[in-house]
This record gives structure tokens, C-alpha cells and sequence, in this order.
């Protein structure tokens, strides 16, 4: 077959169109999708701005839980109370009279 | 100072591409006016299916109106839709079982009976069928460059080939037909011509 001859042929080809209305359809299809209004997004706060106190307190709370130091309430409390019982226990009573007596 | 607004029916491809990057709504319907038929007609010379070449154009420029700047050049929107609609088709017969396909084929063939005295109509249908035989890239190379009449250097842009291979294509998608063809080729052109006179 000649080049000319399949050219014939393909002229007879079909020139098929879309059904009527098909544009409109297609126009109509976009239009949804802009018409969503999407709703302001949420202003959150920097994770550095979270993440930097909680990150501060943990290690404060693990250097006082870890550390045995004056600087821990709880130790000042029981040191001062032993330190006044043995200073201002019962056994120095007498002691102390004297001590005001002279 | 304002902008001047665009006259959508005089922009070329490119501005009106541009303007669908920004989700103009106005210009994205002159982009569909000017090529939805080119793209239906890609898509049906691959399936000759009404209903599955106007699913697969509204998907093509649905996936466009999507996502815009996948497109790397606005004037070459056309060939892109083209190679988007020609590349949805081929996987909605990949997806499609074989019997389906092979019963299309049956239908076509018999449409024809060797010994018969051929009208145009059945011409028609059987260069439908040959185009539709062939392989997807050598199909969509000749729809686009000979039924479509994009030029080699666009056509060639718009599948991501060299002009010379697409010249290739276009060679065997030619030399595929006259295959096809040959053996009733001359009953064929005999009722084309007697139809002619």
C-alpha cells in the first residue's frame, strides 16, 4: 500500500465530538471546588516557646531530686531540727539554769 | 494603578496557564473551550467509548486544575492534556478484564465481512479499529501529529521524546497500518472511491 493510499484511509476516519452539554458538565465540575472556603488556621504557640520552660523545670526537678544539698527544703528542715534538739534537748536543762544563775 | 484584566478569548496558552496557577476559575473555562474536543477525541481513538473518553477528558483537566505547575510549559498545555487523557486511558483498560477488551475486538471484526460490498460507514470503522490497534505511543504520536495537527517539534514535546523519535513512531505507527490493512486495503480504497464518484 502507497503512502498516498493509507492517507485515503486515514481521511475517512471518525471525527468523533462529545455529547452535547459534556462542556457545561466539565465547567461544573470545577466550580465546587472553588467555592470552598477553608476555615482560618489556628494560631498555636512555637513549640519553642512550650517545649523550652517544660524542658527548663525537668531538669531543675532532676538536679534537686538528684542533688544532696543544703539548697533542698527538706534537708534544711531536718538539719535545723536536730541541730536544736541536741543544742535545746532535755538533758541540758540543768545545764542551762546554771547558766542563767550565775 | 489596576491591572488591566486579561481578555481570556485572545490569551495564549501560556497566560491562560499562568492564570490557572493562581485558581482563576475564568481562565481555566477558556482553556477547556479551547482544547476539551482535541483531548475527547485523543481519548477515543484509544477506546471508541463515549462515556470513557468524556470520564477520562474531564479527568485529564481536572488533574491540571488540581495541580497546575506539573505543567512545565503553558504554551504546550494542549499536547500535555493529550498525553494525560492518552495515558488515563491506557490504564482504565489495564484495569478492565481481558474478556471485555477481546469481545470490543470480536465486534470490530465483524463488522467487516471479507466478501462484502463496503459502504463508507464500514470504512470508517475499520481505520477506527486499525488506529485503535495500535500501540499506545505510535497511536498517540499519529493522532496528535496527523489528526490533531501539532507539529513534530510540539507533539514531540508533548510525549518527552526527541523530534526524532517521534519521527520513528509515526514511521512504524504508518508502516503498523499498512498492515493492518493490507489485506483488504484495496476493497477499502475501491469503497472510498465508488462512494467519492
Amino acid at each position: 500500500m502507497h503512502d498516498r493510499d493509507l492517507d485515503k484511509l486515514l481521511s475517512t476516519a471518525s471525527a468523533p465530538k462529545p455529547s452535547v452539554g459534556f462542556e457545561q458538565r466539565l465547567l461544573a465540575k470545577i466550580a465546587p471546588a472553588n467555592n470552598i472556603i477553608s476555615f482560618p488556621r489556628r494560631k498555636t504557640a512555637s513549640p519553642w516557646l512550650i517545649g523550652l520552660p517544660l524542658a527548663a523545670s525537668l531538669v531543675l526537678g532532676v538536679w534537686l531530686g538528684a542533688s544532696n544539698t543544703s539548697l533542698n527544703p527538706a534537708n534544711i528542715m531536718v538539719s535545723q531540727t536536730i541541730e536544736d534538739s541536741t543544742s535545746n534537748g532535755f538533758d541540758d536543762v540543768v545545764a542551762l539554769i546554771e547558766d542563767n544563775l550565775t | 494603578m489596576a491591572a488591566t484584566p486579561l481578555n481570556f478569548q485572545i490569551c495564549t496558552d501560556a497566560e491562560l496557564t499562568t492564570a490557572v496557577c493562581r485558581q482563576d476559575q475564568t481562565a481555566f473555562s477558556a482553556l477547556i473551550s479551547r482544547h476539551y474536543q482535541a483531548v475527547y477525541r485523543v481519548a477515543w481513538r484509544a477506546c471508541r467509548n463515549d462515556a470513557d473518553s468524556e470520564d477520562v477528558t474531564q479527568e485529564a483537566f481536572l488533574k491540571l486544575w488540581n495541580n497546575p505547575s506539573q505543567l512545565r510549559d503553558g504554551n504546550a498545555v494542549k499536547g500535555w492534556l493529550m498525553r494525560v487523557a492518552s495515558n488515563l486511558i491506557m490504564d482504565k483498560f489495564r484495569q478492565k478484564p481481558m474478556q471485555e477488551l477481546e469481545d470490543a475486538a470480536h465486534v470490530a471484526d465483524a463488522s467487516m465481512p471479507a466478501d462484502a460490498v463496503l459502504d463508507h460507514a464500514h470504512v470508517t470503522a475499520r481505520i477506527d479499529a486499525a488506529i485503535a490497534n495500535l500501540p499506545e505511543r505510535q497511536r498517540l504520536a499519529l493522532t496528535m501529529v496527523h489528526f490533531e495537527h501539532l507539529t513534530n517539534i510540539a507533539a514531540a514535546a508533548a510525549m518527552e521524546i526527541s523530534v526524532d523519535a517521534l519521527e520513528s513512531l509515526l514511521a512504524r505507527a504508518r508502516r503498523s497500518l499498512k498492515t493492518i490493512l493490507a489485506d483488504d486495503g484495496k476493497l477499502l480504497l475501491a469503497a472510498i472511491t465508488r462512494d467519492g464518484d
